[in-house]
């Protein structure tokens, strides 16, 4: 209306020419970011060497050739599907900028999902890492973290067969069917029970247990495998399996000590998180033999009252289950 | 001096209203004002609505004595010319800073969030170019754009919200008012800077097509930047607890990246910055078009397109050179934002309200 023909298309080439070389701009040429020169990491474990005062960065980095082999079946399956790295620094970032030593590409921790914390950091405190970790541009506050007693390097080494690696172990945890075993906790959940009054971390405990590996042998007899499948090749010697073992107890970001299977399930009771445990209770009605309930959820009521003069907590703990 | 034939349904005020101040409330504000006010931050929301509403009320009151004239026209028909001329370039400044200051925050985001490698620049110069083209095209149409956006917007938070509603443990909210009213007043004030933009009401009265709805306008943008304020407030302190989240730059971020839901639904923090954009880019298209808008009233000039470019590249320099980092304007945010804002929010239009109640009752005698 206002313009007349000519004019406009005279604002057309203008807009042309100004607006579309910044099109450019939308590849974001400083930060781009290759999938292939990226690694992968899925697993950061973190422990403290006290006569060097370094701390001990270990990652697992997923390794998409050797999973590639692992799945096509072809050649030998040399390659591990994935990768272990560690590396020593004062602080995680240095530790990981050794890294680079190792592999030629940019490590990556936008899909890592667990967090493992060694005793020896645990004690010192975990203040600083999780400061590094919550204001990292790609760590996630839902990383799932444990605690071990073990050396960080030999738990992260360590792999289930039915699962790839530690990895899908340690963050299929948590919504598997066993996470009654010990406290679902993330990243986002430990700093706020660091920081909140009234209410104290608590990490799950990582383990771990060498198993001496049915023999090629044995395992041919019972009918499970067949001869042809050659078992010695993928069964190693010894076994080493990641376990939970409970519980590590924190007072602010210190670690205080651990808790076996049945005092963490406690724990579990009394903040109301058991979603899927078994108990055996005995026959109420006196006969010989025992019952078994699966406890399907539970939900704890906690009261605190003054007795005497001394502090008291009334826990009541409703839990829905069936007999099984 | 030429007036536009712009005409804005009610509608698209409160559509544009809100976009304009919740586009830039949940980048700082759910961080800061835990930190001043702690679990109480969502009863600071609440309080700063409050004010805002109050904001609202007195400007509408201002309007409606003066119709078809803007907050910087009354200011010349109260105060008279010269003195009129001189409140009306404090509104240029005003705007012209805070354009900068906004465009600053937008790329100051996208830099530490996300491109850490990326020069400011290049966000600041883009976010200036393409708004230009909004400007260029006026009021109405950053209007109409704001009228899209707002609901997509709104239905993301919601949706945010609700996949993480089984995080949410409510009991952390208690005690409420642990530690006394004081932080949460000083919580409120902090917000109020972003509550008191309801005054760019006053802006577009003239142009509402119904100016008698203006109040309700004010009301239901407040109420809905409130309701999202609160609510945010009150998953964060559930979700992440308040000493976290007042230890996060941009909680809602970190908020959205925690979406697992039904395990599949992951990493939803890439819509996120596309809305969040979409909002900011709305802003700043509006800051730029009040700054122009201004100076074009002050000078009696014919038309703002004119001297779009060279404001733009104003603009533009000093959002590159007005903070020198970003701690200095997470500063300026903190400490000299609300006075700032309040000053030309609610001082400002005070005095007119009071200089020309003085006159009618002076007229009248």
């Amino acid at each position: 209306m206002k313009n007349p023909p000519c004019k406009r298309k005279y604002y057309t080439v203008i807009f042309l020419v100004v607006f579309l070389p910044f099109l450019f701009f939308n590849a974001g040429c400083w930060d781009r970011e290759e999938l292939e020169e990226l690694a992968y990491v899925m697993v950061i474990g973190i422990d403290y060497l006290p006569e060097e005062e370094k701390l001990e960065v270990t990652t697992i980095i997923n390794h998409p050739r050797g999973l590639a082999m692992q799945v096509g079946g072809e050649g030998g399956g040399n390659d591990e599907p994935f990768h272990l790295i560690t590396t020593q620094g004062i602080s995680i970032s240095t530790a990981l900028e050794q890294q680079n030593a190792f592999i030629a590409r940019r490590a990556y921790f936008g899909h890592n999902e667990v967090i493992v914390v060694g005793e020896k950091l645990a004690r010192q405190g975990l203040h600083q890492i999780l400061d590094r970790l919550i204001r990292e541009r790609e760590v996630r506050l839902g990383n799932y973290m444990y605690v071990t007693a073990d050396d960080v390097k030999k738990v992260l080494r360590s792999h289930t067969k039915i699962e790839e690696g530690l990895a899908p172990f340690l963050s299929s945890q948590p919504e598997g069917t066993i996470s009654s075993l010990a406290p679902v906790v993330d990243i986002r959940k430990f700093v706020r029970s660091m920081l909140d009054e009234g209410i104290e971390p608590v990490l799950a405990l990582l383990s771990t247990r060498t198993e001496a590996p049915i023999s090629p042998r044995e395992a041919e007899t019972s009918g499970q495998v067949s001869p042809e499948e050659g078992l010695e090749k993928t069964l190693p010697d010894k076994l080493l399996v990641p376990e939970i073992s409970g519980a590590g107890v924190f007072k602010g970001d210190r670690l205080a000590g651990f808790m076996d299977i049945d005092e963490t399930k406690g724990l579990l009771y009394m903040q109301g998180e058991i979603k899927n445990s078994l108990e055996i209770i005995k026959d109420p009605l006196g006969n010989a033999g025992y019952i078994t309930l699966n406890v399907l959820e539970s939900r704890s009521k906690i009261a605190p009252f003054f007795q005497d003069g001394s502090p008291g907590v009334l826990l009541e703990v409703k839990a829905k289950s069936e007999i099984c | 001096m030429l007036t536009e034939k712009i005409k804005i349904s009610s509608w698209q005020a409160t559509a544009l209203l809100t976009v304009n101040i919740i586009s830039t409330a949940i980048l700082y504000p759910p961080g800061f004002v835990p930190q001043l006010a702690g679990r109480d931050a969502w009863i600071s929301f609440a309080l700063s609505g409050v004010f805002g509403l109050s904001i609202v009320y007195l400007v509408v009151l201002l309007c409606s004595r003066y119709p078809g004239l803007n907050l910087l026209q009354i200011g010349e028909a109260v105060l008279g010319r010269f003195l009129g001329k001189l409140v009306g370039f404090g509104f240029v400044l005003f705007f012209i800073s805070t354009t900068a200051a906004i465009i600053l925050e937008f790329s100051d985001f996208m830099v530490t969030a996300f491109m850490p490698r990326t020069p400011l620049a290049v966000f600041n110069i883009l976010m200036i170019l393409f708004s230009l083209y909004a400007v260029y095209l006026g009021l109405e149409v950053i209007c109409r754009v704001s009228e899209a956006a707002v609901v997509p917007i709104l239905v993301f938070f919601l949706f945010t919200m609700v996949f993480m509603i089984g995080e949410v443990e409510l009991p952390s909210l208690l005690p409420v008012l642990d530690a006394g009213f004081m932080p949460v007043l000083r919580g409120s004030l902090f917000f109020l800077s972003w509550t008191a933009q309801a005054f760019l009401l006053g802006m577009l009265y003239p142009y509402l097509v119904r100016p008698q709805q203006a109040a309700k306008i004010g009301i239901y943008a407040i109420a809905i930047i409130s309701f999202y304020m609160i609510a945010g407030a009150i998953f964060l302190e559930g979700a992440l607890g308040s000493g976290q989240v007042a230890r996060l730059l941009y909680p809602l971020l970190s908020f959205a990246r925690l979406i697992k839901a039904g395990g599949f639904l992951e990493r939803l923090e890439a819509v996120v910055i596309l809305i969040w954009i979409f909002g900011q880019y709305i802003k700043i298209s509006l800051f730029i078009y009040f700054s122009a808008f201004s100076i074009r009233q002050v000078f009696g000039l014919a038309d703002y397109r004119t001297f779009l470019w060279p404001l733009a590249a104003l603009i533009a320099a000093l959002s590159l050179t007005i903070f020198g980092n970003s701690m200095e304007l997470e500063n300026f945010i903190k400490n000299i934002l609300s006075p700032f804002v309040l000053f030309f929010a609610l001082i400002i239009p005070l005095c007119l309200f009071g200089v020309t109640i003085l006159k009618n009752s002076v007229g009248k005698i």
